[in-house]
């Protein structure tokens, strides 16, 4: 006679708190649970091992060569979603997939051809959803051959497995997605995974020292092979890398070219720690050229900026110091004017009145200065004379004389060749020649070399002068030969670089034109022309 | 009332005003300097011959302030900017307003006089004229109206006869006229009489009868 659900609970009861489990239908959950409405077939026995058979949630199961069920628990029965009586004699096969058939007969072979303490394993999936893991071992009884096994409900596991494949799968993906090249080192600093963008580029770059070849290799042995430029940068990350697996830092960045790509490409180096138990570190190169090369322009930009602030600055202070100039060579130009004036009425000796003219002449070359520098501020059009270049030079000559002087470069000056007058602004003239003879100057003392010579020619040609001015100095290497006529282009530290420009400014102004040529003996020329004055007389 | 020219200068800065005033001098020319453009209105009278040297920028009034403060007076002396610091359009507008020259400092004293004597004989030839035109009109004030009429006509270019039949008198008393009018007018010759007509202003006489 059955036992009534109250005996049997109590008695599964006691059971399960002997092992400390407990055992009981849970709502919703068939597997791992034991059926309410199952029969007990080994009522009363008392056997303890009885009663596990019975009642615990692991399937037994006994099969003969042919896959069908000899004895079942209720546990195994439940598992493959029958009833014990159902199945009892019954085939298990039928229950099976073709291909969970194939597989089962084969463990069922190889169970009963191995012999004693021979195992297998065989994980089967059922209909809805469910897998079903059976241990198998051969048993011998009453001369027959029979296959034992262990039913056990694997569907969570396999659902973990799953999962976590999915996981592992999207994981992948995300790390495939991004541009930067990942990997991600291990506590010993060996690759456990990389991404699409590291694969492709150490393809790309074959052995290229910073990039290790994939998954397995040692991160840092590769740090520690690289050499030349890159000895340094590998030691300070190899040192940073293992600082943050190490959790000393929170994380390590470098900025590193990328060597043999040509000077403008950079790369950052990005290590962070693996979180979640593990140790490791997460590894990424992002090219950083385009930044780099943004920064840098920024920077150019902003230097071009102060420059230009400092050159407005310069602007103002020259516009107030015309300003402030202004009134007293005025009044110096008047009461010069009323000394001569005095000088000759009393009779003075030429002497004196000399001097008067010397000064008269200097303050009206100042006050000149003045008005054409307030000009220049205004943009107004240049005033033209007829200027014969020889004074020109002259002047400027005189200019320069104590530069010369001190720096101990001799200036010569070749007039042979009878240059016709040309149409053009003495003081602005005078101006340019004084910049380039100052360059010339300085260019031979900067250099090393034995003769210290500035040269200045003027030559007819057909309807401009020509003038030029070369020196023995090291001379303008091709590649600034424009560039030194670019604003802010300087090579003089704390010059403002503005002669050149406004030199040819003023030249092109005239409608000549300023260049500089290479010099066969290796210094610096700089030739400028002028167009000839045809009319005799300047408008 | 002195008669001499005399150079006026305005300027607020004193070294400026202290030497342009010493040059000009020595230089020969009579000259009166002020430190603002109000002393300098208060001091001057209409009619004073001369030239007017004038500094732009000034505190209290400025250059072309004063410059317009001497047109609303019907002043007509000749005005020359010389300033420190002028603009283009500043520059422009005083021309526009009527002055002589707009020139910047420094400039040289040789360049500075020629432009005074340039302004102050323009201010002699201006008042010559004034004060001819006003001779002229005095002359004119002494003609009778008949007289008035025949000079007119004449000097529109009509013949005696044609005066004759216009005034509705003989040609024999339009010659009396002429000869009368040419006396007191002091004119040479009919040119001159043109032109003296030209400043005067005369009445046109009647139409003739039909």
């Amino acid at each position: 006679m059955a036992e009534t659900r109250e005996e049997r609970d109590g008695r599964v009861g006691d059971a399960g708190r002997v092992l400390g489990v407990t055992i009981g239908p849970e709502p919703g959950r068939r597997t791992g649970g034991v059926r309410e409405d199952v029969p007990l077939t080994a009522a009363g026995s008392g056997d303890r091992f009885a009663i596990m058979y019975e009642t615990f949630p692991i399937g037994y199961a006994s099969f003969d060569a042919n896959g069908r069920v000899r004895a079942i628990n209720p546990a195994g029965a439940e598992l493959l979603g029958e009833s014990p009586g159902d199945l009892s004699g019954g085939d298990l096969v039928r229950l099976l997939t073709p291909g969970g058939r194939d597989a089962f007969l084969d463990h069922l072979r190889e169970v009963l051809e191995a012999g004693r303490g021979g195992r297998a394993t065989l994980d089967l999936d059922l209909d809805g959803g469910r897998a079903v893991r059976l241990i198998s071992a051969p048993h011998e009884e009453d001369g027959e051959r029979e296959c034992l096994s262990t039913l056990l409900d694997v569907t969570e596991q396999r659902e973990s497995l799953r999962r976590a494949r999915e996981s592992d799968a999207l994981r992948q993906s995300v790390l495939d997605s991004l541009t930067a090249q990942i990997a991600v080192l291990d506590a010993e600093g060996r690759i456990v995974t990389v991404n699409r963008a590291w694969r492709r580029f150490a393809d790309e770059n074959g052995p290229d020292p910073h990039i290790a070849a994939g998954v397995g290799s040692d991160y840092f042995a590769v740090c520690k092979r690289a050499s030349g430029q890159g000895a340094a940068d590998g030691r300070a990350a190899l040192d940073g890398i293992r600082a943050v697996i190490a959790g000393t830092l929170p994380a390590y960045s470098m900025e590193y070219p990328c060597p043999g790509r040509g000077r403008d490409c950079w790369f950052m180096l990005t290590a962070t720690p693996l979180e979640g138990g593990a140790r490791g570190a997460v590894v990424a190169h992002t090219d950083i050229s385009r930044r780099r090369a943004l920064e840098q322009q920024e920077h150019r930009r902003r230097e071009v900026m102060a420059h230009s602030s400092r050159l407005h600055a310069v602007g103002i202070l020259a516009s107030s110091l015309v300003h402030e100039l202004t009134q007293p060579l005025s009044a110096a130009t008047f009461y010069i004017g009323a000394a001569v004036a005095m000088a000759r009425e009393n009779g003075s000796d030429e002497g004196l009145i000399e001097v008067l003219d010397g000064v008269d002449a200097q303050i009206r070359r100042a006050g000149d200065i003045v008005h054409r520098l307030r000009e220049f501020m205004r943009r107004r059009e240049t005033n033209l004379g007829v200027v014969q270049l020889d004074e020109v030079i002259g002047r400027a000559l005189e200019f320069v004389h104590s530069l010369a002087l001190d720096k101990k470069v001799q200036v010569e000056v070749d007039l042979r060749s009878k240059v016709r007058p040309v149409k053009a602004d003495p003081v602005q003239i005078e101006q340019v020649l004084v910049n380039l003879l100052c360059n010339a100057i300085q260019a031979v003392d900067a250099g090393e070399g034995e003769r210290r010579l500035v040269r200045v020619e003027v030559v007819e040609r057909p309807e401009a002068a020509e003038v030029t001015v070369s020196d023995t100095g090291p001379g303008v290497p091709p590649e600034r030969m424009e560039r030194i006529f670019d604003v802010f282009e300087t090579d003089k530290p704390g010059g403002m670089g503005m002669g050149l420009p406004i030199s040819r400014e003023i030249v092109e102004a005239h409608g000549g034109k300023l260049w500089a040529e290479p010099d066969a003996g290796g210094g610096a020329t700089f030739r400028f022309n002028l167009p000839l004055d045809h009319e005799g007389s300047a408008p | 009332m002195t008669d001499m020219p005399t150079v006026f200068l305005v300027d607020d800065d004193g070294p400026t005003l202290r030497s342009l005033a010493l040059m000009l001098n020595l230089a020969g020319y009579r000259v009166r300097e002020y430190g603002s453009a109000t002393d300098f209105l208060r001091a001057y009278s209409a009619g004073q011959p001369g030239c007017l040297v004038l500094d732009l920028r000034m505190p209290d009034m400025t250059g072309l302030e004063l410059q317009k403060a001497l047109r609303d007076k019907g002043c007509g002396i000749p005005i020359i900017f010389l300033s420190a610091f002028g603009d283009i359009p500043t520059s422009v507008q005083a021309i526009k307003a009527g002055a002589v020259d707009f020139l910047e400092k420094p400039i040289s004293t040789n360049e500075l006089l020629a432009r005074i004597d340039e302004a102050l004989t323009e201010d002699r030839l201006t008042r010559e004229d004034a004060a001819e035109a006003l001779e002229i009109r005095e002359r004119a004030a002494q003609l009778t109206p008949r007289e008035s009429e025949v000079m007119v006509l004449a000097t529109k270019g009509l013949t005696n006869k044609e005066i004759a039949r216009h005034l509705g008198i003989s040609p024999r008393t339009v010659e009396n006229h002429r000869a009368r009018v040419m006396e007191k007018m002091q004119a040479d010759n009919i040119a001159d009489l043109c032109q003296m007509a030209a400043v005067c202003a005369l009445s046109e006489p009647a139409p003739p009868p039909v």
